[in-house]
């Protein structure tokens, strides 16, 4: 919980219409993390993205179930302003190393889909909205940026695997 | 073709649920394409958010609490029961173009999982603590330091101590100590309560340094933790007196029940 707390908190706050929301969904998803421990293996990420995944699962599922409901997102409970929050430096895991230089090299409109779609949670549809792209252009972004996370984060543990052999 | 329909699914996967129809076909999919997992696209969009957050919030401390209380012992136990009963599905069907980072054994990479798994569940939730150590534990933990003196309580003259026996050990070192009595008379707290004293050699004898207020609500051997309020550097006295409830900044030492005073 000290470790991953704050990684998963922040991306609640993030990913979650309301801090009471993100509250209740960090409950959720370390309840959840129980039941995932076992499927964790150690050869094909670290521990911090796992729990990332986990996390970003839930939390997808619990926008996804809120829309479906047609709650009102834009609730005076918004999440505060950053700037002014209590707040520290990611230590980034090496797969977040690698990720960021792989999202570096992207064109810069795949970046700000991939921001969209991955870190604050929106739909593919609620992108191609407000970036003014056609839904099918959108999701051709996330695919591509996606591919290229991948490759980065393969190639690392590529590199691993050599450095570890030699 | 097959990859780009495999690729189009695991990015949907990362932005909503697959319907039960999707799933099939992207396990279908997975089976034949070498190198591809079903979670491939959902770590990646993990690594990505990860590396776009930047900053971390600090959690709440009423918010993990809230948390704590939700995992009960019950559930971890329960948890890691699964872990070792069930083997991981993704590490039987590794994809061949990617070996694990270290070659090792196949049969022991079940146990290696497994192992993996539970380490994190005690990341996620911590190990459970063992229980404190009572007093009297570290008491006689106390008693093996060399740095800890030991004084034997001399009896005072009062009608709660009248065959008080103990004693005090003190760790100028840690500040800390502990009381030990035998025959100390039960108090009642809402009519007065004991309260310690210790004199230190760098102060004057009139302010010595408040050592806590304690009850004894037990016969028989009693120890009670010294809670000094300021440093004491060179004990020379600890006193026991009797106070009203909640105990006083400076005692008219009218009632001492015990005494033990540093020889030399």
């Amino acid at each position: 919980m000290d470790l991953y707390g704050g990684l998963v908190w922040s991306l609640a706050l993030r990913m979650s219409p309301s801090r009471a929301d993100a509250e209740d969904a960090v409950q959720e998803i370390f309840v959840n993390l129980m039941g995932s421990a076992k499927r964790y293996d150690p050869a094909r990420s670290s521990e911090a993205t796992f729990i990332a995944m986990i996390a970003r699962r839930r939390l997808i599922d619990r926008r996804r179930a809120a829309e479906r409901r047609k709650e009102d997102l834009a609730t005076d409970d918004r999440v505060p302003d950053r700037a002014t929050s209590d707040h520290k430096r990611m230590d980034r895991s090496l797969e977040a190393q690698a990720a960021a230089r792989a999202i570096e090299k992207l064109p810069e409109v795949r970046q700000r889909v991939l921001r969209l779609a991955m870190l604050e949670g929106l739909s593919h549809q609620q992108i191609a909205d407000a970036v003014n792209l056609p839904l099918g252009t959108v999701k051709s972004h996330v695919k591509r940026g996606l591919e290229a996370v991948r490759a980065t984060l393969l190639s690392d543990q590529d590199l691993l695997m050599v450095e570890t052999r030699t | 073709m097959s990859t780009e329909r495999l690729m189009e699914l695991l990015a949907e996967q990362t932005e909503r649920p697959l319907s039960s129809n999707e799933r099939v076909e992207l396990e279908r999919l997975v089976a034949h394409e070498a190198g591809w997992s079903a979670d491939d696209f959902e770590l990646a969009a993990a690594a990505t958010a990860v590396a776009l957050l930047e900053r971390e919030e600090a959690m709440p401390e009423a918010l993990k609490d809230r948390v704590m209380d939700e995992l009960s012992t019950d559930v971890l136990a329960t948890a890691t029961v699964q872990v070792r009963a069930e083997r991981p599905k993704e590490s039987r069907r590794r994809p061949s173009a990617r070996p694990p980072r270290r070659a090792r054994p196949l049969a022991a990479i079940g146990w290696v999982v497994a192992a993996a798994a539970l380490i994190l569940l005690a990341v996620i939730i911590g190990w459970p603590k063992p229980p404190a150590p009572s007093a009297i534990e570290l008491r006689a933990q106390m008693m093996k330091d060399p740095n800890a003196v030991k004084l034997v309580w001399t009896k005072a003259k009062d009608a709660l101590s009248p065959s008080t026996e103990g004693d005090v050990v003190w760790n100028t070192k840690t500040q800390t100590g502990y009381m030990r009595f035998k025959g100390l008379a039960k108090n009642d707290p809402k009519l007065n309560q004991y309260q310690l004293w210790i004199f230190d050699g760098t102060r004057s004898d009139a302010t010595p340094v408040d050592g806590g207020v304690f009850d004894i609500s037990a016969d028989g051997d009693v120890v009670v933790p010294i809670d000094a309020k300021l440093p004491v550097f060179e004990p020379t006295l600890f006193a026991v007196t009797v106070e009203r409830p909640g105990g006083v900044v400076v005692s008219k030492r009218e009632r001492i029940v015990v005494l033990a005073q540093v020889e030399g």
